[in-house]
C-alpha cells in the first residue's frame, strides 16, 4: 500500500477531513512538489514541522505557527501554492487574515523572483 | 538611489510636537490669565457686564480654535506613527503596485490607499473613544445598513472568542453571525467592517439559493449559473483549515470577499462613520 493510501485514512481519522473531500485532497497532495511531499511524510513520522523547504523565507514551521488554524496537510498545500503562484497565494493570505505576512517573509526574495520571471517571460516572447 | 517618496517622519513629528507644546503650555494658560485679569478690573457700571460677556465669548472662541489645533497636531503625530507601522506591514502591497499598474495608475492608487489608511487610523481613534454599548450599537447599525443594501433581514450576532484566525462566520442553521472578540480591539477593528459585510453576504447567498430552489427564479443582476454554483459550493464546502487554496477559490468565498472588501473600501474612503453622525 502506498504512502498516499495510508494518508487517506489519516485525513479522516486524524484531521477530520470529510470523506467526500479526501480524493480531491489526495490528488492535490500528490501534485505537490517532491520536496514538499518528502517534508509532509517527514512531519507525519516525526510530528514536527521542518524549516525546509522554504520559499521567500517561509517554511512549513513558519506557516503553521503564524496561521494556527491550518491543518497539517493544508500547511503543505499552501507551501505548494506559494511556490507555484506566489503573488496569488500571498495576496490571498493578506486579504483573508488582514495581517502582515509572517515576520520571516522576505519581500526582496519575492521581488527578485518576480523580476527574474518577468525577464525570462520577455525573452520567451522575443523568441 | 531610493525611488520611494516619503515624509521625513522625525521632522514632521518634532515640528508638530513643538507646536502642540507651545499651544498647550504657553498660549492657553496666557489666555486664561488674561481673561481673569479683565474680570478683576475695578470697573463699576452696566457696560462692564456687556464687555465681559463679549470678551468671554472671544476668549472661548480662541480657546476652541487652539484646542482644535492641539487635536490636529496630535493627529499629525499619530499619523506619523501610523505610517511607520503601515510601512512595516505593506511590503507586499507595494510590490503589487509596482508590478501590476502603470505609473499614473500607481500614483492614483497610492493616493486612494493613503486616504483609506488615514481614515483607518482616524476610525481606530474614534473606536477607542467609544463605550462598550456604543460599540455594540455601531455593529448593529452597520449590520442594518448592510442588510438594507443586500435586501436581507438584519442578522443577529454574537461576540465570541473564536478559534485560530477566524474573524467571524455565518451560521446558516442559526441564522446568525459570530464575530471574534479580537476584531473589536483597536488594532483589528478596521477589518470588522469587511467581516460584517462578508458574513452578511453569505446570508444573501443562502437566500438566493433558497429562492431559486423554491421558485426557479433568481434576484435581478444574478444569473442562474451563479446561483447554481453557489448551491454546488454550499453542498461541498471546503473550509479554510482544510485547504486554503481550494477555500479561496470557492464561488461563495470569492463573491463574499469581493463584497466585503468593496464595502470596507467605501466605508473608509468616504469616512462613513463620520458622515452618519458618528453614531
Amino acid at each position: 500500500m502506498s504512502n498516499f493510501e495510508n494518508l487517506k485514512s489519516l485525513l479522516i481519522t486524524r484531521w477530520d477531513y470529510k470523506p467526500n473531500q479526501v480524493d480531491d485532497t489526495i490528488k492535490d497532495l500528490r501534485e505537490m512538489d517532491q520536496d514538499l511531499q518528502v517534508a509532509l511524510f517527514d512531519f507525519i513520522s516525526k510530528g514536527t514541522y521542518l524549516t525546509t523547504p522554504a520559499y521567500f523565507n517561509l517554511s512549513p514551521a513558519d506557516i503553521s505557527k503564524y496561521y494556527p488554524s491550518f491543518k497539517p496537510p493544508a500547511v503543505f498545500l499552501l507551501m505548494d501554492w506559494i511556490k507555484k503562484e506566489p503573488m496569488a497565494a500571498l495576496d490571498a493570505l493578506v486579504d483573508e487574515f488582514h495581517k502582515p505576512l509572517p515576520p520571516s517573509f522576505d519581500p526582496k526574495a519575492l521581488f527578485d523572483y518576480l523580476e527574474k520571471k518577468k525577464n525570462s517571460d520577455d525573452i520567451k516572447e522575443e523568441a | 538611489m531610493s525611488n520611494t517618496i516619503h515624509m521625513d517622519t522625525e521632522i514632521v513629528r518634532d515640528t508638530a510636537k513643538s507646536f502642540y507644546l507651545q499651544i498647550a503650555d504657553d498660549i492657553l494658560p496666557e489666555i486664561e490669565s488674561l481673561n481673569k485679569q479683565l474680570k478683576a478690573i475695578p470697573w463699576e457700571g452696566g457696560s462692564k457686564d456687556g464687555f465681559l460677556v463679549t470678551s468671554n465669548q472671544l476668549f472661548n472662541q480662541i480657546q476652541n480654535v487652539l484646542i482644535e489645533g492641539c487635536g490636529l497636531l496630535q493627529k499629525v503625530m499619530k499619523e506619523v506613527d501610523g505610517w511607520l507601522a503601515v510601512d512595516n506591514s505593506n511590503a507586499l502591497k507595494y510590490i503589487n503596485l509596482r508590478e501590476k499598474v502603470t505609473i499614473i495608475g500607481a500614483i492614483t492608487a497610492s493616493f486612494a490607499q493613503m486616504s483609506e489608511d488615514i481614515n483607518k487610523l482616524k476610525f481606530k481613534k474614534w473606536w477607542n473613544d467609544r463605550s462598550e454599548k456604543e460599540k455594540i450599537d455601531f455593529i448593529k447599525a452597520q449590520l442594518e445598513i448592510i442588510a438594507r443594501k443586500l435586501g436581507i433581514e438584519i442578522l443577529p450576532f454574537e461576540i465570541e472568542n473564536l478559534d485560530g484566525d477566524t474573524g467571524g462566520d455565518f451560521r446558516p442553521l442559526y441564522g446568525n453571525i459570530r464575530i471574534d472578540s479580537d476584531q473589536l480591539t483597536a488594532t483589528k477593528v478596521p477589518n470588522l467592517i469587511a467581516t460584517l459585510a462578508h458574513e452578511s453576504r453569505h446570508k444573501y447567498q443562502y437566500d438566493c439559493v433558497s429562492l431559486y430552489e423554491q421558485t426557479g427564479k433568481v434576484p435581478d443582476g444574478l444569473s442562474i449559473d451563479v446561483v447554481k454554483s453557489w448551491k454546488e459550493n454550499m453542498d461541498n464546502y471546503i473550509s479554510l483549515s482544510d485547504n486554503f487554496k481550494a477555500y479561496s477559490k470557492q464561488a461563495i468565498e470569492v463573491d463574499a470577499s469581493a463584497f466585503g472588501e468593496n464595502y470596507q473600501e467605501q466605508f473608509f474612503d468616504q469616512g462613513l462613520w463620520i458622515s452618519s453622525g458618528g453614531w
